[in-house]
């Protein structure tokens, strides 16, 4: 048995639940509007994890789901939750029954897209750089600073530069021109990422159960996610060949962040040379697939049910 | 340079500082208040490796360069205040937690213990994952209820968690506390080690047989419990 846990609807959830029924392999969902109707209650006993998964009218025992794909929201900002006090008696039976979840979905022994743990390497892009270059991938000259002049002398030695969080917040990538040093003191209350502009195109490599899908993206954004509002045209996305020492790297990547599924950002430079940003542990690939109709939900849904 | 990194009124990070400086081994006390107040932070990553340099308010310098080993009881960003407004706090207290875990991670020598994403100090597990790894490192361990329900057939762990009969310290291997828990000794070392902590508190509760059991674990033992013989591993470790 295989769990989905999210909304449904939601692009990813819906396209590997679509490869999960065309492969014919049993699954449920736990959909998270729904939270109201479920329940879970199991025990952790000499290093097992047994019990049952209430899911409305259907019941399933944890000992049957051998691969989980979640893609929850954040349960306190679910629609009939959000606004109520965190000790208001919904609210805690909400948190509680996410927090069971996910308590079990980290100590389940089957396959788990992906486990909590190590998703939280992206809580810190130096921290996550630092485990990319350890495992054989370049990452841009990066300073992290609150200091105006730092900033400064970093852009003298390296000329163009963007910035961007620290954390896993998501932020729009963005150049550092010169109107923008007028506002520079302000990261004295808050240190800034700064980062040296690799030129080159971007290519966002997807990684799951040995496979390797990469597509390249042509746009002259900053950030080609916000292309539009950058540069006033969309992103063009296309299927990429990876060369096969780049793809083994993003795979031993992948494996060494403990991650079932990496969405990895790189850009290509002119001598060829592949620079990493960042790995995202949850990556929204349907924008990816949509655009270019790399199998990424199939492999992920063949991906959990060999599990 | 060693380091002492400490949240406020850790009155471990205390113990350990006097300890060590009566064995020779000064240690450099710089609390999370301290860190949050520094007047610089510059802090480079790269292909090659990373680096930090610190200018903290009172014009101390801690350059990652010249730290030769680090006790790390650190567990979280202080809560802002001052110029950083209301609505940005919560924001502003990531962003730091990102800078602090990346720093950390890049300390050169040995760091007691190692940051983790979810927490500055090691590793940060709910009740469920401790029972788990505790009885995967062949630790007896009541039967731990995970559920979201009222009525579940064992007590959480949490409940036994409260008030353990006893506490031992795992640290650099070596097992300190006290004597009846000799026997667990093997399992709490295995534990440590699955999860990567140079220093690991594990807390015993006492079953209706007499028996002890696991009951939680903490990276951030009081290590006041292992007593001098623990203070001198440290400065060992440190030294």
């Amino acid at each position: 048995m295989i769990l989905l846990c999210g909304i449904p609807t939601e692009s990813p959830l819906a396209l590997v639940g679509q490869e999960l029924r065309a492969l014919g392999h049993p699954f449920a969902v736990f959909h998270q509007r729904r939270w109201a109707e479920y329940g879970l209650e199991g025990a952790v006993r000499d290093g097992c994890v047994t019990g049952r998964l209430r899911l409305g009218p259907l019941k399933v025992t944890l000992e049957e789901v051998r691969g989980v794909y979640t893609r929850l929201m954040d349960d306190r900002r679910l629609p009939d939750v959000e606004g109520r006090p965190a000790d208001d008696p919904w609210s805690a039976r909400c948190r509680a029954l996410h927090a069971a979840l996910a308590g079990w979905t980290e100590v389940m022994p089957g396959r788990v897209v992906n486990r909590a743990a190590p998703q939280g390497s992206n809580a810190s892009k130096p921290y996550q750089a630092q485990l990319i270059a350890r495992h054989g991938l370049a990452v841009p000259r990066t300073l992290v600073t609150n200091d105006p002049e730092a900033v400064l002398d970093f852009r003298r030695r390296h000329g163009r530069v963007v910035f961007k969080s620290i954390s896993g917040v998501r932020s729009i990538v963005r150049e550092l021109h010169d109107d923008d040093l007028r506002r520079l003191e302000r990261i004295r209350w808050c240190p800034v990422q700064f980062q040296e502009r690799v030129e080159g195109f971007d290519v966002r490599v997807h990684c799951v159960g040995g496979e390797v899908h990469a597509c390249r993206i042509v746009s002259d954004a900053v950030d080609y996610r916000y292309a539009v509002h950058q540069v006033g045209s969309p992103a063009v996305l296309e299927p990429y060949a990876l060369d096969g020492d780049l793809a083994s790297r993003c795979l031993r990547l992948t494996d060494a962040l403990g991650l079932e599924l990496s969405g990895i950002d790189l850009r290509l430079d002119g001598d060829g040379r592949a620079w990493c940003f960042e790995v995202n542990p949850s990556p929204a690939f349907s924008y990816y697939e949509h655009h270019t109709g790399l199998p990424i939900a199939r492999a992920i849904a063949g991906h959990l049910a060999a599990a | 340079m060693r380091l002492l990194l400490h949240d406020p009124d850790d009155a471990s990070a205390a113990w350990v500082l006097e300890g060590l400086r009566a064995r020779g081994v000064a240690l450099e006390p710089v609390g999370s208040g301290e860190l949050l107040r520094a007047r610089t932070w510059h802090h480079a990553v790269g292909t090659d490796g990373a680096s930090a340099g610190i200018v903290l308010a009172d014009g101390r310098t801690i350059d990652s360069r010249e730290v030769v080993g680090t006790l790390n009881r650190l567990t979280a960003v202080p809560p802002l205040s001052g110029p950083v407004a209301a609505d940005d706090r919560e924001y502003a207290a990531q962003e730091l937690h990102a800078l602090w875990l990346s720093w950390l991670a890049a300390l050169p020598g040995p760091v007691l213990n190692r940051p983790t994403p979810y927490s500055l100090c090691g590793l940060w597990l709910d009740g469920a994952q401790w029972a788990l790894r505790a009885g995967r490192a062949g630790l007896p361990c009541a039967p731990l209820a995970l559920g979201d329900a009222a009525q579940v057939p064992y007590p959480a762990l949490e409940e036994r968690a409260q008030a353990p009969s006893a506490w031992l310290v795992v640290a650099c291997g070596t097992v300190f506390g006290t004597p009846e828990a000799e026997p667990l000794a093997t399992g709490c070392t295995a534990l440590a080690h699955d999860v990567g902590a140079e220093l690991l508190g594990v807390g015993l509760a006492r079953g209706p047989d007499g028996d002890l059991s696991f009951a939680t674990a903490t990276t951030l033992p009081d290590l006041r419990f292992a007593g001098a013989p623990l203070l001198d591993l440290l400065a060992r470790r440190l030294a």
